[in-house]
């Protein structure tokens, strides 16, 4: 729905500081409503003044171009946390995940309460909150992303109550009937959220849209412990009542909520800011860490690399990932109001770049100042149209300027996997999705896996050129298997009945697998490797 | 595959001690791998709605046609714990459905020490 970009702003004296640029995608752009919730974002975020809700530096317009330029973050989305502890058969642990929860809880809680200059409520209901957007830096700070479809009562011009949004599996049940919601369908789904840090699996998520909702309006919610024993019976309570479907039921505020939270994580040894950090890194695993953090600083590099005469800096970011930022550089300190004229240039270059036009950009006068971003920001709703900032001088409308080399737009370049198996692809560790694939990179030296079921696997290291395409096609082959067992057994072979022995000459793919004997006499398991064009055999005895 | 090896199977959990064994017979109109590469199989405890307790992919990419047999392995004791299980076979082919109508459903009772055999048939009812 949008794409995000590394931006560094440069100032006086050295000033630099990266943050994360977010653009409408140009087949969004015509879109109404998508942009009135780009919008709604910006100004919703913009509000909140708190140090669990990701700040928003800028929100602008350049030609048909809306973007917003927000905190650049490093760490991970829990989603990804989750996925990354699947992996690799890690749960956070318990202490830890109600932290996160409690901090989250707070922001959330800070949003509900917020009040527009008046003083009255603005009944803002995040109304997606889910593992994908809720952030912790690896320094352990947690950040509640993407307001997009938040809805602030008083402001919204294009959420309807009725409409439904957000992600079915952590959606209240009165939100996934199209009621009117309040705070605490928020407390649903940090209850959902608990309960999957807590048990490794998504409590209400089905094999369809429907099966799903079915779940999450009738499945009778069991208490973290029946999957994950040896839980603390508070944490079960605190779930078990986050999950209540009737509302008089279940916590009455976020703040209810991170209140018990913090009673149990008085019960147990404290848990610092920063042993989040290392519990988050933990869980990542050293391979993906250092996957992202020479990611980051690859992004860094070609910030540098790319300065277009010595105005401001962009470096796409071209993990699709995106949508939610990858980055944080140390936490954006609170600055008071400030202009933000780089920004607008950097903006001015980022769309350039992305229509095409970089031939065409010229190292013009500094851009016109923007408003400054409290100003921008806080404006009201109806006050803020889609073209909110002063008209930007269009790069192209330069002709006079000397042409300068084109900024980078980003070191990306494109992977394409392909095999004869239906295979895992995995890029520095992180599992990029089934052949046949085609993904964008960055550029530069990577570790590329491909897996295919029973174990085959392929690991080399590919070095990826910024606008090449990379194509790496994967060829499995298959092996002969011969298994004896005496007296005799039936076979299973990695899960799947085989036959019985004796088996023969048998074709199978290259890989480890795992065969299990059974007998009367007994049984066994064993793992076997059957190499490409060699033939292996099994001999084993069943007493 | 000769017989479906319950007399070998029974005589092993017999002798194995109080663990349940769950096997899970497929029948399918498909053609392996053609049709049909993997089967995805859940196992849920409690009701056919709940959280599934086992959810795991068995590739049926080394030659093994319909009618087949699979050995479910809980990953710990609770996963098959209450008795009373729910398992539903999704006949997948590129890691996406197969058919419509490749899925299918039964339920069982486990006894420990012994086999618990699940028949489940897939087929295209429509016509």
């Amino acid at each position: 729905m949008a794409e995000l970009f590394i931006a560094k702003v440069q100032g006086e004296a050295g000033f630099e500081k990266l943050c994360v640029v977010k653009r409408v995608l140009p087949h969004l752009a015509q879109d109404p409503e998508f942009i009135a919730m780009f919008l709604d974002e910006a100004r919703i975020a913009a509000r909140l003044n708190h140090p669990g809700v990701v700040q928003i530096f800028d929100l602008g317009k350049v030609g048909p171009h809306h973007f917003l330029a927000m905190e650049h973050l490093l760490g991970e989305d829990l989603a990804s946390l989750l996925k990354a502890g699947t992996a690799r058969g890690l749960l956070l642990p318990a202490p830890v995940a109600a932290h996160l929860i409690a901090s989250a809880a707070e922001a959330l809680h800070f949003a509900h309460q917020a009040a527009d200059e008046a003083g009255r409520p603005l009944h803002i209901v995040h109304r997606d909150v889910s593992p994908a957007n809720l952030f912790v830096t690896y320094a352990g700070t947690v950040k509640v992303l993407d307001f997009g479809i938040a809805r602030a009562a008083s402001r919204s011009r294009h959420t309807q109550d009725s409409s439904v949004r957000g992600k079915l599996a952590y959606m209240a049940p009165e939100q996934a009937a199209g009621k009117v919601v309040d705070a605490r369908a928020d407390v649903w789904s940090l209850g959902a959220v608990l309960h999957e840090l807590l048990t490794g699996r998504a409590l209400f998520e089905g094999g369809s849209p429907i099966e799903t909702t079915t779940r999450v309006v009738s499945l009778e919610v069991p208490p973290p412990s029946a999957t994950v024993p040896g839980l603390s019976p508070l944490l079960d309570a605190i779930a078990l009542k986050a999950l209540q479907r009737p509302l008089e039921l279940r916590y009455a505020s976020a703040e209810q909520m991170r209140a018990d939270l913090q009673r149990y994580l008085a019960t147990v040894e404290h848990v610092s800011t920063a042993s989040v950090g290392e519990a988050v890194k933990k869980l990542c695993g050293p391979e993906r860490l250092q996957s992202k953090l020479k990611q980051h600083a690859e992004s860094l590099t070609i910030s540098m690399r790319a300065r277009p005469g010595g105005t401001e800096e962009l470096a796409a970011d071209p993990g699709e990932a995106a949508l939610a930022p990858t980055v944080v550089h140390p936490p954006a300190p609170r600055a008071p109001p400030r202009r933000w004229p780089p920004l607008a240039a950097a903006a001015i270059v980022l769309v350039a770049v992305g229509s095409g036009a970089a031939a065409l950009l010229r190292p013009g006068p500094p851009a016109a100042a923007g408003p400054e971003v409290s100003q921008v920001l806080a404006a009201p709703a109806a006050a803020v149209p889609s073209d909110v900032r002063p008209p930007q001088p269009a790069p192209v409308a330069e002709p006079a300027a000397a042409p300068v080399p084109a900024p980078v737009k980003a070191a990306a370049a494109t992977l394409v996997v392909t095999s004869n198996l239906p295979a895992v692809v995995t890029l520095d560790s992180e599992r990029l999705g089934s052949t046949p694939l085609r993904r964008s990179a960055v550029a530069g030296a990577h570790q590329l896996t491909v897996s295919a079921p029973g174990g085959a696997s392929y690991t080399r290291t590919v070095t990826l050129k910024e606008g090449a395409e990379y194509k790496a096609p994967v060829v499995f082959r298959k092996g002969t298997l011969n298994v004896n067992v005496t007296p005799w057994a039936d076979v299973w072979l990695d899960g799947v009945a085989f036959g019985q022995t004796p088996i023969a000459g048998r074709s199978v793919w290259e890989g480890v697998h795992t065969l299990l004997l059974v007998s009367p006499q007994g049984k066994k398991t064993l793992k076997v490797e059957v190499k490409p064009g060699r033939a292996v055999a099994v001999t084993e005895h069943l007493p | 595959m000769k017989r479906w090896g319950w007399a070998a199977v029974v005589g092993l959990c017999s002798a194995c001690g109080p663990q349940a064994v769950l096997f899970l017979r497929v029948e399918a109109p498909l053609v392996v791998p053609d049709q049909c590469d993997a089967l995805q199989v859940r196992v849920r405890r409690d009701s056919a709605l709940a959280m599934p307790a086992i959810d795991t992919t068995f590739s049926l990419l080394n030659g093994p046609q319909f009618p087949l047999t699979l050995d479910v392995q809980a990953r710990q004791p609770s996963d098959f714990e209450p008795r009373t299980l729910f398992v539903e076979v999704n006949a997948l082919k590129d890691s996406a459905p197969a058919f419509e109508w490749a899925h299918g459903s039964a339920q069982t009772t486990l006894h420990d020490g012994a086999v618990s055999p699940v028949l489940i048939k897939l087929c295209d009812c429509s016509g």
